[in-house]
């Protein structure tokens, strides 16, 4: 008798929950404009991209970039809700509706892309070593064997996975714990896009960034859901019309400038 | 946008799974056995005639259970290597979750010592038995019979707070599932599997306890 109840018990469990995961969305164009705001999924540990600054307050480009949509949408650029994702859980925040849209220095990839839509690229990047000023490393070739802090969720993880199987990862949910674990030593490099690893290279001068030049370079994308191709072509008319402007290049000069000469360029 | 039950994600990747509950069922079972050590320990410091003995485990007690296991995993891991301890995230985690398990340990234990009748004490001495001998063969069998239930719940709380670990990079139950979401997206299927995975966990235990408090229990 208590057997069968507890099937009864769990049967109900489950198709209520497939109900649930049903749930379909009509457009997310309609969705912002009757909110009168637009949700981001931003980062708060990736500067120059997405970070949180002293007072708290989201900056970054990507945050940058946000709020152009926004402006875009309702006229002023404050009609706009951040929230924080990472590289682990931003794809599933945007299938579930928690967010319109990612901004979250996101590679373009085949596997995510059977999952999401994607933005025409908005900036190029490829993979680069974060290691202690004294280590041996010069390459991605010489991990073989030693610990490297990746994020989880990112290209840094998936790609020395495959690049250099033989690599012991050690896997944290932020870059800002990837980062502190390379600092104590624990791990003896530290993989992750580019830009992010030469920011962080300056506020820790003890570090050294090697592997040049930047190895598996993709373009980054902003990520929509899947179908949803009103938003998507909102979102790529905002964005070429920022380019052909002249704003995406102001706010590209104004986070990348000092780096222009080593970041790669998008096509 | 309509959404599709995909099994094949839990068959592909049910061997990680497993690999992530050993993990999860072997921290779990050290903290257990270590963590009653430890609760032992603070319960008879903590009613203690001596008064150092008594503030210190009532300071542990204090500070462990009152503060988030994810702080004090966090300090253990990032913050101890400052002060020139540097643990592995084995031992971190290991160390985060015995020293918090215990302070509750601790409390429930040191309610049985108190549930022993006073006479049992004296009944014992007066037969001529010394302290640690009046300790070890008669208050310490009845306080674990009479805090069996109350630890069991413990037990339960402990081995979803394992789960904690996963932040340090412990590739428990838990941080294969995140880490899987990560790379193939399939919430539903993936977190699902690891709901029954755990589920499953803890329903053993809580028969392995069961049978145990059976077994301790006054025959009547």
């Amino acid at each position: 008798m208590l057997r069968k109840k507890r099937w009864t018990v769990l049967s109900v469990l489950v198709i209520v929950s497939l109900l649930f995961a049903g749930a379909a969305l009509a457009g997310t164009l309609q969705d912002v404009k009757a909110r009168g705001k637009l949700l981001a999924g931003v980062k708060t540990d990736f500067p120059p991209f997405g970070f949180v600054d002293e007072k708290g307050v989201n900056k970054g480009f990507d945050v940058d970039i946000a709020k152009a949509l926004a402006k875009e949408l309702f006229g002023k650029d404050t009609a706009v809700e951040f929230v924080a994702v990472t590289s682990a859980n931003r794809i599933p925040f945007l299938t579930t509706n928690k967010i319109d849209i990612i901004l979250a220095s996101m590679t373009i990839t085949e596997e995510r892309k059977k999952v999401i839509d994607y933005s025409i690229p908005y900036f190029m990047s490829g993979h680069l070593l974060l290691v202690h000023k004294d280590s041996p490393v010069t390459k991605y070739q010489d991990l073989e064997g030693r610990k490297v802090s990746t994020t989880q969720g990112s290209t840094g993880d998936i790609v020395i996975g495959k690049l250099v199987p033989k690599a012991e990862r050690v896997k944290f949910q932020h870059n800002s714990e990837s980062l502190k674990a390379l600092k104590d030593r624990r791990t003896e490099a530290f993989v992750q896009d580019d830009m992010l690893l030469v920011d962080l290279q300056k506020k820790n001068p003890e570090l050294k960034i090697v592997g040049w030049p930047p190895f598996e370079p993709a373009p980054y994308g902003l990520g929509v859901r899947k179908g949803d191709a009103e938003w998507l072509a909102f979102v790529d008319k905002t964005l070429t019309k920022m380019k052909n402007s002249g704003e995406y290049q102001k706010l590209w000069d104004a986070w990348f400038g000092e780096s222009k000469d080593f970041l790669l360029k998008l096509k | 946008m309509s959404y599709q039950f995909d099994p094949s994600v839990i068959v592909k990747f049910f061997p990680l799974f497993l690999k992530g509950v050993w993990l999860t069922v072997e921290i779990s079972f050290i903290s257990i056995l270590v963590g009653l050590v430890f609760g032992i320990a603070g319960a008879v410091a903590r009613t203690s005639p001596v008064k150092i003995l008594r503030f210190l485990g009532a300071a542990y007690v204090e500070i462990f259970r009152n503060t988030p296991l994810l702080i004090q995993i966090f300090i253990v891991y990032f913050g101890l290597p400052e002060l020139g301890l540097k643990l592995s995230p084995y031992a971190s985690g290991l160390t985060a979750l015995i020293l918090y398990v215990g302070a509750y340990n601790v409390e429930v234990i040191r309610a049985g010592l108190e549930a022993v009748p006073r006479g049992q004490k004296e009944a014992a001495m007066s037969l001529g038995l010394n302290g640690v001998q009046t300790f070890l063969h008669i208050i310490l069998p009845q306080t674990v019979r009479i805090s069996l239930p109350a630890l069991g719940n413990n037990w339960v709380a402990l081995v979803k707070n394992s789960s904690l670990v996963s932040v340090i990079g412990m590739e428990e139950l838990t941080f294969i599932t995140y880490d899987l979401n990560a790379l193939t997206f399939r919430s539903f299927e993936l977190f699902g599997t690891a709901t029954v995975l755990y589920l499953v966990l803890i329903f053993l235990l809580i028969n392995i306890q069961t049978f145990v408090e059976k077994r301790f229990a006054y025959k009547t």
